[in-house]
């Protein structure tokens, strides 16, 4: 019994010819006053352009950048910021300073 | 379609803030939109899909560059529109695996028989061809889709498929080829 004998260029050529007649298929349609509202109605977000794509990511991150912010001005007002440099001049001159520096 | 000055001057109209010059776009390539959309979505969704392609050419028009043809460069965003829906398709679940009814069957076995006859190009146009094409295609992944659909159905070559979609000549050379041999396992395995 002959089975499952169809060479695959035959397929193909079956198939071909199959999705080729899906574009002669009268579906749908693409009425310009449909097409124009839709695009009015999307107008505000305008062209886009690589600045525009730039811009919406930047307003995109803003809570996160401005969450950031607010986290490292905390950090920054909680930690001393004297460098050792400065400290070891300060050691170095003035040794009482340590105890009011709580070091 | 029309010769490319005049779809350089509604281009132009538009970038400077015409938006109702698109519509002189939409009039002379709404066919050319049509005719690729019918080859990728089902019937019921090719207006709406035509349409987002359309919307998305408008959106990205600053994009487009005057050294390229304007239907290539349609014509790439079209396919990936309809790549896209493919995508949110299959993300969606909204894909049905549709098993083969008996008449599909009735109509491989004619295939089979015809496999050296002449009779094969009268079966090819007939509805079933469309709808075992269909189903086997829903057992492909949206890329493998596109990818067969462009290269081993439509018959346009790698390069051109690999613009159209965006990707590399070497991953559209390898899906393609896994592509066809997976679809032809899908319909072979559906034969009598």
């Amino acid at each position: 019994m002959k089975r499952k004998s169809i060479s695959p260029d035959r397929l193909d050529q079956v198939l071909r010819r199959a999705h080729r007649a899906k574009a002669e298929l009268p579906a749908g349609s693409l009425p310009i006053q449909v097409v124009m509202a839709r695009i009015r109605s999307r107008d505000q977000d305008g062209l886009h352009t690589p600045w525009g794509s730039f811009e919406t990511l930047v307003w995109r991150l803003a809570p996160a950048t401005g969450a950031l912010a607010l986290a490292l001005l905390g950090i920054w007002m909680h930690i001393n910021l004297i460098g050792d440099a400065e400290l070891f001049q300060i050691f170095y001159a003035e040794p009482q300073m340590l105890s009011l520096l709580n070091f | 379609m029309s010769d490319g000055s005049a779809d350089m001057a509604d281009i132009r109209r538009v970038l400077a803030g015409d938006v109702d010059a698109f519509g002189g776009l939409v009039e002379r390539y709404r066919d050319h939109v049509l005719r690729i959309v019918r080859r990728h979505v089902p019937p019921d969704r090719v207006e709406e899909t035509a349409q987002d392609a359309m919307v998305r050419a408008y959106q990205s028009l600053a994009g487009f560059r005057q050294a390229e043809s304007f239907p290539r460069w349609l014509a790439a965003i079209t396919v990936r529109t309809c790549y896209d829906f493919w995508r949110r398709r299959y993300r969606r679940r909204e894909v049905v695996l549709s098993q083969l009814s008996e008449a599909h069957r009735q109509w491989l076995e004619k295939v089979q028989a015809e496999d050296a006859g002449d009779d094969w190009q009268a079966l090819s146009d007939r509805a079933e061809a469309r709808e075992i094409l269909e189903a086997a295609m829903a057992r492909l992944s949206a890329k493998d889709r596109m990818v067969i659909e462009l290269v081993h159905l439509e018959e346009r070559p790698v390069a051109e498929a690999a613009k159209l979609l965006g990707w590399s000549r070497t991953n559209v050379k390898v899906r393609a080829f896994r592509a066809r041999r997976r679809l032809h396992q899908i319909i072979l395995e559906g034969m009598p």
